[in-house]
């Protein structure tokens, strides 16, 4: 039954999962997700990273206390579910409290050194299977030089080095702001685009991001760009009031997802242009 | 590692309210325009103010006239409101549409709905069981 279901990516500060595609993000933060299904809670994964010894029983407590002190009674997962948790220390439990019930595990990954605490609000026999393969494909830390931040319908791929500092997840309106060791990186996603741009021009649309840079030249109609990179006086301005000196912005239409994908690249130095370009090149709406 | 995250509102709230059915107002008039539709409607003065125009006029105050001007996405949702489509319906036509994802759609059409509600240029009908 779960097999005939849609599924997809989901990359979030290095945890890589996969959950169908109509379960629907209701909370993300920095290190927590909650997926919905038809309006009611159906997971959540929580992690963190642990800097000194792992003990399972401190944070099965916290959990507990912050569940209302929810009864935690030991469990243990399914033969099928304990295939994929080969790369995990696992602990499975059962809580019930006045808030709900529901099916936990507690996981860690002793090469990245995570801690993980997946919540399935839900038993129901056809989330089994739909759980079993969650986990198959649940990632702790991924591997590689980049990092893939991917939640509704965008995808960007960073450098692992990328750090997430805010978001927002607004209706039409999306913003990603990543702190990287050169500046800060902000990603954009605006749509509907053809509504948007109806009465202007994307150079127009996107003027206020540009934030006083000149608007760049280019062929692509689809296309707006913007750069900074004052002289002497403004960037020494600029560096003592603690913010980044220079600034690339770029908007883009993909007309067939009528979305407007945007990046701006802040820092003490102009970003290199094929840098900034391989960073565009990275960013998708799905 | 464990804090204070809350779930979202039950469900069964949030179902009901999309599975209501917009009626237009009536006494509410539309005018078609380039930048989208601009309606005019009448609203009665707050208790406040008339007790304050009383009081300097020495008579009740007139009802006040207003108008709103929707862009052309407002304008898109005003127009289905027929008093047969529910919430739930005009979000999902909204979403296709403009490409939207459903909760993107949904959570835009509600809060222009209440807006709307707000400004007494629509009710809710419950839906039938």
């Amino acid at each position: 039954m779960g097999e005939e279901r849609a599924w997809r990516r989901i990359g979030w500060d290095g945890i890589l999962l996969q959950v169908p595609a109509d379960w629907h993000p209701a909370a993300v933060y920095t290190d927590y997700l909650l997926f919905e299904e038809h309006y009611q809670p159906v997971f959540a994964l929580k992690w963190q990273q642990i800097k000194g010894r792992f003990e399972a029983e401190g944070i099965l407590k916290k959990l507990q206390k912050s569940l209302g002190r929810a009864e935690l009674t030991p469990w243990q997962p399914p033969t099928g579910w304990r295939l994929h948790l080969k790369s995990f220390i696992h602990q499975g439990f059962h809580w019930q409290g006045a808030g709900g019930k529901g099916t936990g595990l507690l996981l860690y990954c002793r090469e990245s050194r995570r801690a993980l605490l997946l919540q399935f609000y839900r038993a129901d026999e056809s989330l089994l299977s739909i759980f079993e393969r969650l986990l198959a494909n649940l990632q702790a830390r991924q591997q590689g030089e980049k990092r893939l931040w991917s939640v509704f319908d965008i995808a960007i791929n960073l450098p692992k080095e990328a750090q997430l500092t805010e978001h927002e997840f607004l209706p039409g309106s999306f913003r990603l702001l990543f702190k990287l060791p050169e500046g800060k990186l902000t990603f954009y996603r605006f749509k509907p685009a053809a509504e948007l741009l109806r009465r202007q021009s994307l150079s127009a649309f996107g003027s206020k991001i540009a934030d006083g840079a000149a608007l760049v030249r280019t062929e692509n109609p689809l296309q707006a760009q913007w750069q900074k990179n004052p002289r002497s006086g403004h960037y020494l301005l600029a560096r003592l009031r603690g913010k980044p000196a220079c600034s690339t912005v770029r908007l883009w239409v993909l007309p067939e997802k009528n979305v407007i994908l945007g990046l701006k690249a802040q820092g003490n130095r102009l970003i290199a242009a094929h840098n900034f370009e391989a960073l565009c090149n990275n960013c998708t709406a799905c | 590692m464990i804090s204070k995250k809350k779930t979202t509102a039950p469900g069964p709230d949030r179902q009901h309210a999309l599975a209501c059915i917009p009626m237009r107002n009536p006494e509410c008039r539309e005018e078609h325009k380039e930048e989208g539709i601009l309606l005019r409607y009448t609203v009665q003065a707050k208790p406040w103010l008339r007790k304050i125009f009383k009081s300097a006029a020495g008579r009740e105050p007139e009802i006040i006239r207003k108008k709103l001007q929707l862009d052309a996405m407002g304008s898109s949702v005003w127009q289905a409101i027929d008093g047969s489509k529910s919430v739930l319906t005009i979000s999902r036509d909204f979403q296709k549409e403009h490409q939207l994802g459903p909760r993107e759609a949904e959570i835009s059409v509600s809060e222009f709905i209440q807006q709307l509600g707000k400004r007494g240029l629509i009710a809710l009908k419950e839906p039938e069981k």
